[in-house]
């Protein structure tokens, strides 16, 4: 968790200061790309970007990214040599995907980071996205704010009941724990998720019309730019 | 002029219908009055709430009968868009009624539904952060903030629709007595001046007296009282219907223990300091002790560290600067690890729970029985949670939690026990229990540490106290 008092303005830097819709354009090229890339050269210059831009969105080293980087291609190489092994599959037939899945999560998490709720829903009231529509990324962009802070919550409750007098020896009393926190997890999820529901209810969320914002403004030229280059590359990569 | 709100003969059947929430309640509410709604746990608050901006049975499943009108127009005749504008409300939790990404979007995020007017949103932000005392921290994201400053977010979110009506679930719960005072002053002064309907459901019914002009006891689903507030000071008034005191605790905490205090120091914190990475200093220069036998009390404004420090002596979090001992053994600082003897119990117990039952969640953290010894006189029979012994823990309601999870930290004996905002969700009756059994944990020789903003637990009279300032990062 980080503690500032700097202007969201400040902590996003340029990634942040773009457009919505900017981004929203961005994220559906990045997405049609990386399904339409056929080359490694491609799928690879859609991760430095992706990567690249997700570091802009939390403005320093990337370290999160990296180690869920590293993290899947570890996984995706132990589960594809095993898999090699015993049934002799091809390697590189899980390492497209394990690439696919890597940028597209990468690129989720930089708009996330990168677009506020309330703008996120302004720009998609914009291009004509019904309010139904409009509440459920807004719920989405939430529900990965929610996840996280729980995930904190569960792990510190972990460590609690570390100092417990009773811990769970044995693999299966460690598993039959893990599912009891993960129902804990769920349970929460779902509660808090129907909160924020109800929250959103009587701030409005359902009221037709127009929805303003504070946000509000033209795209600038840089905006412009930035999406048109974008999505240059994007179709670029998906024809090399 | 028509009430605020009316309802006539409300019933409410809450799940399935199998649990009965409400019993025929009638309350009107004119405009400009300012209604204490108060009662025990489980009395129905705040599914009443719920009914009264038609969230039953809309998002949360249950079925009502009886009738409940809005400004004169009935709820169930109004679309979904029309009740943000006749009622505000503001839940419990005020964690889960955060959509926005700081402050200012959060109180944004309302007038930019109803799509009024930039300039028109940016005065009432403006308003809504004044009256909160928010204005510092406008631009704050709101994963950064303390569990007080997220219940003002999400009441500014609130405060910036105008409506005609406010209904705030516990809505000081989390705040300090400044803030508690200041907002409550605001709210009388919005019925007063501009006619709003403020219906406010508290357990701190200390308030109610200087700021409500009306005070309604609400006793298993029915109403038990309606009248004006100054029946709180009648004796036996609370006790009788299970309310906290206005006049505060009754019970005294702290007895001094046998053991010689000066040689036995449970934990020592010495100047201890505290920042998240990239972030300004949360705690600086920090200075307790926890005696054995001894209750010591962590006060301070929303914002000040209260939790943080409660979190590195009970080794959950490590210090950035400084020393902590416990029973006379130098803590690493570099890495938090499990601080043994000591027993946390924070804001959200849930996570601690691993168990299908009550009583084997209670009894999975006796130490006693770890050592082979009898199980002790069960604390489940009096913290009042004996008859739901075979429920599963995450079914029980917010104040049943935190007693279990006190009643399970006590069964672990431990030398110091730490409480985040122990009064959270107790009433007056859980309230009176809660300190008996702290009572005979600390003259038993168990040391005590609490953090608190809520003037009934600030009020006790504790061994020793810790006030902490208004830290930078707020």
């Amino acid at each position: 968790m980080r503690l500032d008092d700097r202007s969201p303005q400040q902590l996003g830097g340029a990634a942040r200061r773009l457009d919505p819709r900017t981004k929203i354009l961005i994220l559906l090229s990045f997405c049609a790309a990386t399904f339409l890339a056929q080359s490694w050269t491609g799928l690879l210059i859609l991760l430095a970007v992706a990567l690249a831009w997700a570091a802009f969105a939390s403005r320093g080293i990337p370290r999160r990214h990296l180690r869920f980087v590293l993290g899947l291609a570890v996984l995706g190489t132990v589960v594809g040599v095993a898999l090699a092994r015993i049934w002799g599959v091809p390697l590189a037939l899980f390492v497209a995907p394990l690439v696919r899945i890597v940028i597209l999560v990468l690129a989720g998490r930089a708009f996330f980071l990168s677009t506020p709720a309330v703008q996120l829903a302004w720009a998609m009231q914009k291009m004509h996205c019904p309010r139904r529509v409009v509440f459920v990324a807004v719920a989405a962009r939430s529900l990965f704010g929610l996840v996280t802070s729980e995930a904190q919550l569960a792990r510190e409750g972990s460590r609690i009941r570390a100092t417990g007098p009773f811990q769970s020896r044995g693999t299966k009393a460690r598993a039959t724990n893990l599912w009891r926190a993960f129902v804990a997890f769920c349970a929460r999820l779902f509660l808090r998720a129907d909160q924020m529901t109800a929250a959103a209810e009587v701030r409005g969320i359902s009221c037709p019309g127009p929805r303003t914002s504070i946000h509000a403004g033209r795209p600038r030229l840089g905006d412009v730019l930035a999406g048109a280059a974008c999505c240059a590359v994007a179709v670029l990569v998906s024809l090399v | 002029m028509p009430a605020a709100f009316q309802v006539d003969n409300l019933r409410c059947w809450l799940g399935g219908g199998e649990v009965e929430a409400l019993r025929g309640v009638n309350l009107a509410v004119k405009a400009g009055e300012v209604v204490f709604v108060v009662g025990q746990s489980g009395s129905g608050k705040s599914t009443l709430v719920r009914c009264l901006c038609g969230l039953i049975p809309r998002v949360f499943p249950g079925r009502i009968s009886g009738s409940i009108t809005l400004n004169g127009a009935p709820l169930d005749t109004l679309p979904p868009c029309e009740i943000p504008r006749r009622v505000g409300v503001v839940f419990q939790d005020p964690a889960s009624q955060l959509l926005g990404e700081t402050v200012e979007d959060e109180a944004a995020f309302g007038p930019e539904n109803l799509g009024l007017p930039q300039a028109e949103i940016m005065d009432r932000i403006d308003w809504a952060l004044d009256v909160l005392g928010l204005g510092g921290l406008r631009h704050r994201r709101d994963q950064t903030l303390s569990l007080g400053e997220k219940q003002k977010a999400a009441l500014a979110s609130v405060l910036a629709l105008r409506p005609p009506l406010l209904v705030l679930d516990e809505p000081v719960s989390s705040l300090d007595e400044t803030s508690a005072l200041t907002l409550l002053d605001h709210l009388s002064l919005l019925a007063r001046e501009q006619g709003t309907g403020v219906v406010v459901l508290e357990h701190r019914t200390r308030y109610a007296p200087r700021h409500a002009t009306r005070l309604v006891v609400l006793r298993q689903g029915t109403i038990a009282y309606d009248g004006p507030p100054d029946a709180i000071h009648e004796k036996r008034f609370c006790a009788s219907l299970g309310l906290r005191s206005p006049h505060g605790p009754t019970t005294k905490t702290g007895v001094p223990a046998q053991a010689d205090p000066l040689t036995s120091k449970v934990a020592v914190a010495e100047d201890i300091s505290f920042a998240y990475p990239g972030g300004p200093a949360v705690l600086s220069g920090v200075n307790v002790e926890i005696l054995p036998g001894k209750g010591t009390i962590v006060s301070g404004p929303n914002g000040s560290g209260k939790t943080t420090l409660l979190k590195i002596l009970a080794g959950l979090l490590s210090q950035t600067h400084g020393h902590v001992w416990l029973d006379g053994h130098l803590r690493s600082g570099r890495r938090p690890g499990p601080a043994g003897g000591i027993a946390f119990v924070g804001q959200e117990p849930v996570y601690t729970f691993r168990q299908n039952e009550v009583e084997e969640e209670y009894l999975s953290w006796d130490s006693g029985r770890a050592n082979g010894q009898p199980p002790e006189d069960c604390l489940l029979d009096r913290l009042h949670l004996g008859h739901l012994r075979h429920r599963h823990p995450l079914s029980l309601s917010e104040g049943e939690k935190r007693r279990l999870s006190v009643a399970a930290a006590l069964a672990a004996r431990p030398r110091m026990l730490v409480l985040d905002e122990p009064s959270v969700a107790y009433d007056g009756y859980h309230l009176d229990q809660l300190w008996r059994v702290l009572d005979e944990y600390m003259n038993n020789g168990g040391a005590l540490l609490v953090a608190s903003n809520d003037p009934d637990v600030l009020g006790k009279d504790w061994s020793a106290r810790l006030d902490l300032a208004p830290s930078r990062a707020s």
